[in-house]
């Protein structure tokens, strides 16, 4: 076992909480500044822009705010609205998609954007943006290519924040407990969970997800930690190994030992997150929606919180540490793709990034070298050392192999399939080698699909 | 001549009585096109939003169609896969048992509310609307707040019954695979039995109550009143309401996809959920979707014609 030692110190101070309030006043401020913005001509190019609505509500405020902003600069018309995700929102994308009528920017996770390119419904400008920007302030970190790189080698959207998925420890309870942390290994971690384990007390060692949603964050990882993956570096699914086998029970043993609360196998995708928020469990794993959420509705949790990945490095020595990608894209339809491109790229520039970066509280990491270097990143401690420590490691949900829309369909938040390999374990009673030989059967299925 | 007069009479009237037919014949062509215009918008409108969709949703069942992918024909490879799919034959188990308990109890509870509330009480009318107020919630806000409610950890109904003592672990409503049906059934109860109470009120209120009062100089009790008066009076609105709330019931969607999402491990998944699933989850294909669709129509349309028939006999019963 390959041992690491990531802990960041609890996630907020009576200080760090000053800051924030001061920050959310700052953006109030930068708000109503930008509300004066010139008009632009009625005669102008319009872009239709579908962005994602997000958990942080000054993210929210402040993205369309800033998109107006560009498209002063550029003299454009924007039409912009923030689609929910969820279910309202997975429809409304999926209607467009059948209906041919994307915007002309949209934005959207990795593996739902590789999903588009399949179906061929992406302009390759996206990929003379992404050359574009290789070359200027530093470039892209080095860890991003592969979240925006299909099975053909081509990139197909150009990246926007990644949120990585971080484990949140209850410094407090595990000091009382004379616990160790960070855990250095998944044994240790699996002992830890235990140790703290008290039910009948309403605390449980950890808050494992068993339903559709958050998946990616755990079954994903769960094979890496074991060295393995659920396909490999040229995209072929590999499944059915001993080496996953291990993994599935690994992670089945959190819930047969009784250390997750059994409504986790109904859990959606705040599930976790509201087991952590009301002290039910010691243990989480999720990605900012919880750090912000701590930040901003339970600071006196927050301040007993310290944030890591899991507990084991891969071969490489860096941190497992799975992160959701999100990019923007540009429609293949669209009437102003070489705009869409150029505007794309102003979003991305420090001085609009930057700030909405800042928004998110820590829920959004940066893709691009300068935007690592902006004051946010520098003075906030923790999120600084998330930044420095993770985010250049962190891995695609399709590592070691590119984005696909198979394996997307087969691994992705609110995939069933990884649903279905753990219920017919827990529920159903079937053994675990015999649930992973039907989740092997369904991906060659879906690979079947596909090739067709 | 009089004969003749009588045959040139009969001539002359059957000429008019054919100028007669003639003119009836044209105002009844012209009677039935105007029917048939007056109709026409509501036939557009049905062909539009009923007929329409539904050869669609049939042509589209013989094609495998991933949202955002070009259709390919696959002749009936969508109704084997479904008909030969374990997980089908689960969500058609738990269909039927979802409809049939949440019908037979939604029945007698509503019935029994209506006989309830038909008596003379102080604070009738204050309970007459009580008794609506599932009903008239809206499914989603009601199903949200069955889901605090029903929270097997910090749940509202766990903390209670802790408090009275009446447990001591926490029960997991929505995730124990023995409890989660009942749950949703439960739900649907509550949701659905003030249907019955409304409708059958208004059938209890229509009963001629010279009829108890000859049953009770016959010395006839309570239960041969019901059995024998209130049960015949009713039964034709109670027919109605118990199929109508059976189609409503077999296709109900949102109580189970909020509370429970079909889990776990498909221990609800009915026959809608299993559908939106096919449609819209993992490797999404509208085509296999279509084909469960059309797999149900037959059940449906049966309880549809079932329900016309009932209707025409309580029009010709009431003519």
């Amino acid at each position: 076992m390959i041992k690491t030692n990531y802990l960041y110190d609890s996630l907020v101070s009576r200080r760090a909480m000053l800051t924030w309030a001061g920050r959310s006043a700052a953006f109030a401020a930068f708000l109503s500044a930008a509300r004066s913005l010139p008009a632009v001509a009625a005669n102008a190019p319009t872009l239709r822009i579908w962005m994602g609505e997000d958990y942080v509500p000054a993210w929210n405020a402040y993205l369309p705010v800033m998109i107006k902003k560009v498209a002063a600069e550029l003299g454009v018309n924007a039409q912009v609205e923030l689609t929910p995700d969820n279910d309202t929102g997975r429809a409304r994308r999926q209607t467009a998609l059948e209906s041919d009528t994307l915007p002309d920017i949209i934005h959207g996770t990795t593996a739902d954007m590789a999903k588009y390119y399949d179906l061929g419904k992406l302009h390759p400008i996206a990929a003379e943006v992404f050359e574009r920007m290789q070359t200027t302030n530093g470039g892209w970190l080095d860890n991003i290519k592969p979240f925006v790189t299909a099975s053909d080698g081509k990139v197909y959207g150009v990246p926007f924040f990644t949120r990585p998925w971080l484990v949140h420890y209850r410094q407090d309870i595990f000091d009382k407990a004379g616990i160790k942390t960070p855990p250095a290994t998944l044994d240790d971690f699996k002992a830890a969970a235990k140790e703290v384990n008290n039910p009948g007390d309403g605390l449980f060692g950890v808050g494992m997800p068993y339903n559709q949603a958050d998946m990616d964050g755990h079954m994903v990882a769960f094979p890496w930690l074991y060295n393995s993956s659920w396909q490999d570096e040229h995209g072929n699914l590999t499944v059915d190994t001993a080496a996953n086998l291990e993994a599935l029970k690994s992670y089945l043993w959190f819930f047969q030992q009784g250390l997750t609360p059994q409504d986790s196998l109904n859990w959606g995708g705040s599930g976790n997150n509201n087991a952590y928020l009301t002290g039910l469990a010691a243990i989480v794993n999720n990605t900012g929606s919880l750090f912000a959420a701590l930040q901003r509705d339970r600071p006196d949790l927050a301040e007993v919180t310290a944030l890591g990945p899991w507990p084991q490095a891969l071969p490489d020595g860096k941190p497992a540490a799975t992160t959701i990608g999100f990019c923007l894209n540009v429609a293949h339809n669209s009437a102003n793709a070489e705009l869409a491109g150029r505007f794309i790229e102003r979003m991305l520039a420090v001085e609009n990034m930057g700030p909405l970066l800042e928004a998110g509280s820590g829920q959004a990491m940066p893709v691009r070298t300068e935007l690592t270097q902006i004051e946010y990143f520098q003075k906030d401690p923790i999120v600084g050392r998330i930044v420095r420590d993770v985010v250049p490691y962190s891995r695609p949900l399709t590592y070691p192999g590119p984005n696909n829309a198979k394996f997307g369909d087969l691994v992705s938040n609110n995939s069933p399939y990884f649903k279905d390999l753990l219920h017919r374990v827990l529920v159903d009673g079937v053994t675990p080698e015999e649930s992973l030989k039907q989740f092997a059967a369904a991906g060659a299925e879906l690979q079947k699909k596909y090739n067709n | 001549m009089s004969n003749i007069a009588e045959t040139d009479g009969r001539t002359a009237s059957s000429r008019t009585d054919g100028r007669q037919i003639g003119r009836y014949r044209s105002l009844e062509r012209r009677d039935i096109y105007t029917g048939y215009s007056f109709l026409a918008p509501a036939i557009l409108v049905l062909a539009f939003v009923l007929l329409i969709p539904l050869v669609q949703a049939v042509i589209l069942s013989f094609y495998n169609k991933p949202i955002g992918a070009t259709a390919t024909f696959t002749w009936l490879q969508n109704y084997s896969d479904t008909l030969i799919d374990p997980s089908f034959w689960r969500a058609a188990y738990n269909t039927l048992i979802f409809v049939v308990f949440s019908i037979i109890i939604k029945l007698i509870l509503g019935l029994a509310i209506a006989l309830a509330l038909n008596q003379s009480f102080p604070g009738r009318g204050f309970a007459r609307v009580a008794v609506l107020i599932p009903w008239a919630l809206p499914e989603i806000t009601a199903c949200m707040g069955f889901i605090w409610l029903l929270d097997g950890n910090v749940g509202a109904l766990n903390a209670i019954l802790r408090g009275f003592g009446l447990i001591e672990q926490n029960v997991y409503f929505l995730s124990d695979p023995k409890l989660a049906m009942p749950t949703v059934i439960a739900v649907n109860i509550w949701r659905g039995f003030p249907f019955f109470t409304l409708t059958l009120m208004a059938a209890l209120q229509t009963i001629d109550k010279d009829l108890y009062e000859a049953a009770d100089l016959d010395g006839a009790n309570s239960w041969h009143k019901f059995w024998f008066i209130t049960l015949p009076s009713i039964m034709p609105v109670l027919t109605v309401t118990t199929l109508l709330s059976t189609i409503w019931t077999t296709n109900s969607f949102t109580t189970i996809f909020v509370l429970t999402g079909g889990g776990p491990s498909d221990m609800t998944t009915t026959l809608p959920i299993y559908t939106y699933d096919q449609a819209f989850q993992g490797y999404a294909n509208l085509g296999r979707a279509a084909a469960i669709a059309v797999i149900i129509l037959p059940l449906i349309v049966l309880m549809i014609a079932m329900l016309m028939r009932v209707m025409r006999k309580r029009e010709e019963i009431e003519a």
